[in-house]
Order: structure tokens, then C-alpha cells, then sequence
């Protein structure tokens, strides 16, 4: 494994092309993503359970990542922690759960392309309890009780072999920064995604991006990024977070997921899990043109966006 | 290997359920389906050389459409064809692109699901344009689909398609050639127009059923037209052919989109825009609709063609 450090690369000015959307299209390939789940639970654990019962789909999504030119892979991992799997009752087999998602993104990379980097990411490791409307993860839980839970994730996915860690899809600031303080001990790079920010480009509880930075000094902190958010707010966003990070920015946006569909039937977004109004490709590739030009350095895909995602932004984020 | 052949399947009653596209799915998911293709060529041989470059790509996509409940897939032949193969300088290699396919699709069947059914779609040679393909190649014409049909037999065939066809003469003599294989024929016809439900060249659907009287074809499948095109093509096709019936639409696929240079060719460019997958209207649970009417008018065979995806085949294995 004789990579070049991606952070070295940053620094030096290059642009990386992230991977789209890995729960989302596993569900689109028949994987069963909703396990346990019923029109009257939330998602549960998602597509944590894929990485075990359909660890080939799972290989084979990455792998067309990267043949879509993807230089940056995140691993299924999101919800592989031991609080997501404890709701269908799989909690103390988390650790199994986590590494085969490490395996399935390494594995599928060694395969194709071995100069791509594998992203650890990380959702929030506990669900919030229903009364937590507002609150913070780490005001409802404990700070250190959240706080451990990521690190026992991210210690896990350093010893799996991953090449960046990625906290993601956190809301509030103050779980950004425990989030990222859980990723400090591990010798990696660690990138953040923000999710759902505000179309005025706040986070998604009102706070400011320039706060987030604030409260991320001193800490080491290689990228933030905006995701899950549609593109129009992740532009939005991206303004602001340029202005407020001396560091790396990059975004990967969520073009119109709806992963309930099968079992809820129709929702805000219409009954198919693909909503009819996700964005494009070739309306995702001019954001990422745009985001290009303005030295947004990591660019992606998150829900519901495909291949054809990343095959669209290829030109503009790696110039062929 | 399925226990039941294919003709007792269909006549054991339920409606059969296809697969989707495979060619666009394999272009979304990175393997080239534009070898030495420019916006000035045309097409050229399309998705034919996937069999062989990117034949994991080609098996797993069969293989996704099984996991969502297809229970015959199109083998990917269609163009591994002379007179095709011949415009990218492979013409000599026919063979070895139409073994690959069939081997392909055979694979993934025994690997996903034995008792799936394997349909080898063979498009016709020729253009297609003032006259029917049959009259201009004369006997090359049935030369060159009864030796296709006869190389996926040997392959492990269950059913031959030709399929993509658009005059009457054509449907006839290629439905006559393949039957040379000693398999069951299915034909597919293409472009049936939605305001009249006449065929691509303004044909009748009812002179069609009328005309393939006493040839040996079992099933008439409306293909790569529209849903509102199958809808109206059936209403005179189902009381003239005396044999099944089914449907395959195709969901709006741009193949070439991606060549055109905005500023050069804005005359060219697909009425949507440079993305390749234009599904407009056709969501999966739109799509399943339509398909819901085909069934209740008749229909026994049913699936997608260019730009469905898995995603469309399970929402139409809901209704079924």
C-alpha cells in the first residue's frame, strides 16, 4: 500500500472525486436495506445489516465508483454502531457489522483501483430518544457516553485499514466537535460532514458554520463537508463555510432519497425510494463545476445519487 | 437449469416478469458502451463489447434484476452482431462477443436463480430506414439471425427473442430464421407510435398478428416504445395475435447524450438535456402503473427496456 497521503495531496491543491450514494443504490439493486423496519418505526439500521447479507452488492457498488473514476471511497459503515443495530436486536454483533463495511470498501478498492483512498464514515453512533426534538445528541446522551461511542467506531475502522476518518451526517455543532475530538488519537486524517444545512447556509439548528470552525480550533480537522443537504443549500452552505474554514471544503449532496417507500408507500417525496423529482446528473456536474472553480476541493454524491452521478462530475472536479 | 421449460411456464398461467435495461444500466454503472463512438458515428455497437470488457459488470446487472424478481433475463447480445460488430472493425469476432453474452447471462442465472429463464435478444442487422432490413440484405438477413439464434441455443438458451424489429417483413423472416434454433421464438417490435398505435413505418399492429399466423412464434412483445405507446399498441394487438402477449417499454435513454457538445450540436441534443437516463414521468411507481393496465388487458410478459433499472422491475413486481 504505497498511497501518497491524500492530505498531502489537499495541500498541494488537488481536487478529489468522491463516491455517490452506497446505501441508496444497494437498496435500488434489491439489497434489503430495510430490515425490521415498518411503516411505524424509523429506518433502524438501514443498510448497516447489507454489509454481511449482501456484502457482493455492496463490493460491486463501490467498485462501479471507482470505475466511474471515484478517488475517494466511503465505506457502508454509517450506522454499523452498537446503538443502530441494538433496534433490530444485533447490537453486540456491531463490531462484526463495522468491519465487514472496512472490509467490503478495502477489498472492493484493492480490486479496482488501489490509489483510491477509503473514507471511514460514521453516522451518529446512538439514536436520539424521541423527547430529544432540539437537543443535541451529546445534551441528551452525555457527552462522554457520545464521545466513546465514536470512538470506539473510529478505533475500530483505524484498525480495519480505512485512510480517512469521517464522522458524518452530525447535525448539531456541539456533536461536530465531540465527534471530531473522538477521531483525534488515530494518525488519519479526519474529515467532518455536516448534514442538512439551511438554505440561508446555517447548520441544520440554526447555528453558524463560522461557530463550527470556531469550535473545531486546535483540533485536527483536514476537510469539512457539507452533506445530505439538496444542491441548492449545499451551495448556499458552502459560501459561508469557505469564508469561515481555512481548511478543506468539499460536499456531497443527497439529489432525493426516500428509503421508507416500500414500506410507508408515499410520502413528501412519492412512493419510490429514488424520488422523481432527485436532481441529475447533469445538474448535479454544473454545481460541481461551480464548486470546482471555487476551490471546493472534495466533491461527491450522497443518497440516491448513482454512477451517473459521478460520471457526470468526473470532467469538472478531475478535468477528463 | 429451470424444471420447467418455458412454454409450460407461461402456460401454467401467471404473468412472466422480465428484467429492465441492460445496456443503459451498464453505461450508468461505468463499463464503455460508446467504443470508438462519436457524436457523427451513431451508435456502433453499442453495449456488444461489455460481454467480454466488462462481463463482471454485465453478470452482476442480470444478477441484480434476478434479486429484485425477474424471472427471465435478456441475454445481452442485441448487437453482437456481424453487421453491427462490423462498424467498430470487430465484425470477425462476432462470435466470440455472442458466446460471452450468452455465457453471461447463463452465469448469473445459475448463480442467482436456477429456475430464471434465459432469453437471447438478438436485434436485427441492417438500418432499418425506407425499406424493410429483409428486402436490402436479402438471405444475409436470415443468414445472420438463424446463426445467432443457433450459437445461444448451444449456449443454453430457454427462448430466442429477436427482438428491436421494426417492419412486418422483417418480424417475419426473422421470427422464421430463429426457429431454425429449435427453441421457442419471442419477437419484440420496436417503436410502435403512440397517436395511432401503428408500427415504427406506419404499419398495423392488427396486419402484424395477422401476418405472423401459421410462423412459429409464441409470444408478441411491445419494446423500446414509450408506455403510452405499449398501452395503445396492445388494445390492437392482443384481439389480432392469436398467441401472448407482453410489453418492455423503454424509459427514455439518450445513449449518445453525453458526445454531443452543447455549443456545436444544440440541434442534436436529446430533448432533455445531456443526461442519458431521462426518466421524466416514468418513476418506478408510474412505470408500475402502466404496467398494472398491460396485465389487466392481457399482457402475460412483461419488464423494461432501455433506462429501467431494478429499481422499476421490483416496483412492477409489486402489482404483479
Amino acid at each position: 500500500m504505497a498511497r501518497a497521503s491524500i492530505t498531502d495531496r489537499l495541500a498541494a491543491g488537488e481536487k478529489f472525486l468522491m463516491d455517490g450514494g452506497t446505501g441508496s443504490e444497494v437498496q435500488r439493486r434489491g439489497a434489503d436495506v430495510l430490515v425490521g423496519a415498518t411503516a411505524e418505526t424509523e429506518l433502524l439500521a438501514w443498510s448497516a445489516t447489507a454489509n454481511i447479507d449482501y456484502a457482493d452488492v455492496v463490493q460491486q457498488v463501490h467498485q462501479d465508483y471507482l470505475r466511474c473514476g471515484a478517488d475517494v471511497l466511503i465505506s457502508n459503515n454509517f450506522w454499523t454502531t452498537r446503538g443502530r443495530l441494538d433496534m433490530i436486536g444485533l447490537g453486540d454483533r456491531w463490531e462484526e457489522y463495522a468491519e465487514a463495511a472496512a472490509h467490503n470498501a478495502i477489498a472492493a478498492r484493492d480490486a479496482m483501483n488501489e490509489d483510491a483512498y477509503v473514507a471511514g464514515g460514521m453516522a451518529p453512533p446512538i439514536p436520539k430518544g424521541r423527547d430529544s426534538r432540539g437537543k443535541s445528541d451529546c445534551e441528551v446522551l452525555g457527552r462522554d457516553v457520545y464521545h466513546d461511542a465514536y470512538r470506539e467506531h473510529a478505533d475500530l475502522l483505524a484498525k480495519a485499514g480505512v485512510d480517512i476518518l469521517l464522522p458524518e451526517y452530525i447535525g448539531h455543532l456541539e456533536d461536530c466537535v465531540a465527534a471530531v475530538d473522538a477521531c483525534q488519537d488515530f494518525d488519519l486524517p479526519v474529515w467532518l460532514g455536516v448534514r442538512h444545512t439551511n438554505d440561508d447556509g446555517s447548520m441544520q439548528y440554526g447555528e453558524s458554520l463560522h461557530d463550527l470552525a470556531d469550535g473545531l480550533k486546535g483540533r485536527r480537522i483536514d476537510a469539512i463537508l457539507i452533506m445530505c443537504t439538496r444542491p441548492d443549500p449545499t451551495d448556499a452552505a458552502l459560501a459561508k463555510l469557505r469564508e469561515a474554514f481555512d481548511g478543506v471544503a468539499g460536499a456531497y449532496p443527497n439529489v432525493g432519497y426516500n428509503p421508507m417507500a416500500p414500506v410507508r408507500g408515499r410520502q413528501r417525496s412519492g412512493p419510490d425510494i429514488i424520488s422523481p423529482t432527485a436532481d441529475p446528473p447533469s445538474m448535479v456536474a454544473e454545481y460541481a463545476a461551480k464548486w470546482a472553480d471555487e476551490d471546493v476541493r472534495i466533491v461527491g454524491g450522497c443518497c440516491a445519487s448513482g454512477p451517473e452521478h459521478i460520471l457526470a462530475m468526473r470532467p469538472a472536479v478531475k478535468g477528463s | 437449469m429451470p424444471s420447467l421449460s418455458i412454454t409450460d411456464r407461461l402456460n401454467a398461467g401467471a404473468p412472466l416478469l422480465m428484467d429492465g435495461g441492460t445496456g443503459s444500466e451498464l453505461h450508468r454503472r461505468g463499463a464503455n458502451v460508446l467504443v470508438d463512438t462519436t457524436a457523427e458515428t451513431g451508435q456502433q455497437a453499442w453495449s456488444a463489447t461489455a460481454n467480454i470488457e466488462f462481463a463482471d459488470v454485465v453478470q452482476q446487472v442480470h444478477q441484480d434484476y434476478m434479486r429484485v424478481g425477474a424471472e427471465v433475463i435478456i441475454s445481452n447480445n442485441f448487437w453482437t452482431i456481424p453487421y453491427r460488430l462490423a462498424t467498430i472493425g470487430l465484425e470477425d469476432r462476432w462470435e466470440d462477443y455472442a458466446r460471452a453474452a450468452m455465457r453471461n447471462a447463463v452465469k448469473a442465472r445459475d448463480a442467482q436463480n436456477p429456475d430464471a429463464y434465459v432469453a437471447a435478444g438478438i436485434a436485427p442487422p441492417g438500418a432499418g430506414n425506407d425499406a424493410p432490413d429483409v428486402r436490402s440484405l436479402g438471405d444475409e438477413y436470415r443468414k445472420q439471425y438463424a446463426d445467432h439464434a443457433k450459437l445461444c441455443a448451444e449456449e443454453g438458451a430457454d427462448v430466442i427473442l429477436p427482438e428491436y424489429v421494426g417492419y412486418i417483413a422483417d418480424c417475419i423472416a426473422a421470427v422464421d430464421a430463429c426457429a431454425e434454433a429449435g427453441l421457442p421464438v419471442w419477437l419484440g417490435v420496436r417503436h410502435i407510435n403512440a397517436e395511432d398505435a401503428s408500427m415504427q413505418y406506419r404499419e398495423s399492429l392488427a396486419d402484424l398478428g395477422a401476418a405472423l399466423n401459421g410462423h412459429p412464434v409464441d409470444a408478441v412483445l411491445l419494446m423500446c416504445s414509450n408506455p403510452q405507446a405499449i398501452t395503445t399498441g396492445l388494445k390492437v394487438l392482443i384481439p389480432a395475435f392469436d398467441g401472448v402477449v407482453g410489453a418492455y417499454p423503454n424509459l427514455g435513454y439518450a445513449p449518445l447524450a453525453q458526445l454531443y457538445e452543447p455549443t456545436m450540436l444544440s440541434n442534436q441534443l436529446p430533448a432533455d438535456g445531456s443526461d442519458f437516463i431521462q426518466l421524466g414521468e416514468y418513476s418506478p411507481s408510474r412505470t408500475a402503473e402502466f404496467v398494472k393496465d398491460w396485465l389487466d388487458m392481457g399482457a402475460r410478459i412483461v419488464g423494461g427496456c432501455c433506462a429501467s433499472g431494478p429499481e422499476h422491475i421490483m416496483a412492477m413486481r409489486a402489482v404483479m
